[in-house]
């Protein structure tokens, strides 16, 4: 006979608040490495998109450990998906800024 | 969050990294431009800004860290997992039992059902025992 | 690229890009602060009120939790749940059917949660306003800066707002899509300064209670449908003990 699990709604937020702290500073720095980089239009993106997955890959293999099951109800989604593109937005940012800075024109 | 030195050391590291590799690409434009050389940056920067991205992304991994708990005798108490927390029910609660309180605490201690007349027999008897 | 680059001032940079950032991400702050000022203490609600909900949520965890119940207690909860959310006992006030819907409008209460709805939207939209007005005012009418990314078209009445060069490429834009970029893209910068999650997870587990309908509030469902959704969950609930199978439950999670 398969019960349904219980959760504990705190520790399901708490998890969540984790992660997206951790893909905030890796979207700002993403966005000043594509500044530095000064990366320009489909590459910009690209480089955003690989690194955001290399950075929750790196959560999701040190923080898991082994047992994601146990940290977020959906794990690849929650850790993968979920936040890939709610964090574009400081990425942009940064990249716009820092572009423009280390870009010189004259 | 939890800020610890590996953290802090991590971020500074990264940091400083990034500064520098955006240091060196500001001035590789300047000079590309006067020198009219067309080419791409050096690998050099490409790999001091990849590296400080890792670096800073790592420093924000060990920043989630659990911090231990006090329990109610000021034992520290550290959590089963390093970084992130149960979410089953059963898994969840066994920190929160350990420190020697539950979520419903408030419930089990409420300052309007505290039978005072009892609490200061208690006190006043004990106030005669150790005198 | 056909067109050469624009020759951009380098000190644009520092006295337009920046400035505008520093500005808007202390605002952000600022208005955090103020809103948490304008904050009215919550009211305290009449006890009829409170019992009400209290009762609707004792009615809802009867039905999560009723499995740690016997057969017998699962029966007279039942019994007495279905009987009393059938009746008026427990209403707030009882409510004539054809009342008239303008005289909900003199209601205090409403007026209140009205007017603190208006307070939030206030804080949101006039900072917006303001720094939104100051960019257009005040660095108006040039190019600051190149985008890394090429846009459509469709944004340069957006974009170069106040540009008069009809063929410009969109990438050069105007301080005014610095002001959305900054917009949108600040929520992390935001997230990081005022921080505070784990204190915000702190925070959740004090208010874990599961929101509830506003019952009576502008726009909430009326008090008997909840009641009469609520008895009818409960008249089809089937009651299984958490004890049934355990045994078979232990030896398997143990794997014996």
């Amino acid at each position: 006979m398969a019960r349904d699990i219980i959760y504990y709604n705190p520790s399901i937020d708490a998890n969540k608040q984790k992660l997206q702290h951790v893909q905030d500073i890796a979207s700002l720095a993403l966005g000043v490495g594509a500044g530095v980089l000064t990366l320009e239009s489909a590459y910009g993106f690209i480089f955003y998109f690989v690194g955001l997955t290399v950075a929750n890959f790196l959560f999701y293999s040190i923080c898991c450990e082994n047992q994601p099951k146990k940290f977020f109800v959906k794990p690849l989604q929650d850790v993968y998906l979920a936040g890939i593109f709610t964090n574009i937005a400081g990425y942009i940012m940064m990249w716009c800024l820092v572009y423009a800075l280390v870009k010189s024109s004259s | 969050m939890a800020t610890n030195s590996s953290t802090a050391a991590f971020y500074v590291v990264g940091l400083l990294l990034l500064i520098h590799s955006g240091y060196s690409s500001f001035e590789f434009h300047k000079l590309s431009i006067v020198s009219h050389y067309h080419g791409s940056l050096p690998i050099d920067i490409v790999l001091e800004t990849v590296i400080a991205i890792i670096i800073i992304v790592i420093g924000a991994i060990t920043s989630v860290s659990n911090t231990p708990v006090l329990s109610l005798k000021g034992e520290q108490i550290n959590s089963r997992s390093k970084f992130l927390k149960f979410i089953e029910m059963k898994d969840a609660v066994t920190v929160i039992e350990s420190i020697g309180l539950s979520d419903y605490e408030e419930l089990n201690t409420r300052v309007g059902f505290i039978n005072i007349i009892k609490k200061r027999r208690e006190y006043s008897e004990w106030l005669g025992q150790s005198t | 690229m056909i067109t050469p680059d624009l020759l951009l001032d380098p000190q644009l940079k520092y006295w337009v890009l920046l400035p505008i950032s520093f500005v808007m991400v202390f605002i952000g702050l600022l208005r955090s602060n103020i809103t948490f000022l304008l904050q009215a203490p919550p009211k305290l609600e009449g006890f009829k009120a409170v019992r009400e909900k209290q009762f609707l949520r004792r009615a809802a965890s009867f039905k999560t939790n009723n499995q740690v119940l016997t057969e017998e207690e699962f029966e007279v909860r039942k019994q007495y749940f279905i009987e009393k959310l059938n009746s008026t006992d427990f209403y707030a006030k009882i409510e004539d059917s054809n009342q008239d819907p303008m005289s909900q409008l003199t209601d205090p209460g409403m007026n209140d949660a009205l007017m603190n709805m208006a307070k939030g939207n206030v804080m949101n939209f006039i900072p917006q306003t303001v720094i939104m007005a100051w960019v257009n005012y005040f660095f108006a009418g040039f190019v600051v800066m190149k985008l890394p990314f090429p846009l459509t078209d469709g944004f340069k009445s957006m974009l170069q707002n106040g540009i008069a060069t009809p063929d410009l490429n969109v990438r050069y834009v105007s301080s005014i899509s610095w002001y959305f970029v900054n917009l949108f893209g600040l929520r992390p910068v935001y997230s990081l300064l005022m921080g505070g999650s784990e204190a915000d997870a702190l925070m959740s587990q004090q208010q874990q209670q599961s929101p509830l309908p506003n019952i009576g509030g502008p726009g909430g469902p009326k008090v008997d449908k909840l009641f009469k959704a609520e008895a009818e969950n409960i008249q089809i609930l089937s009651h299984e003990s958490v004890f049934e199978g355990i045994a078979e439950r232990v030896l398997e999670s143990y794997g014996v």
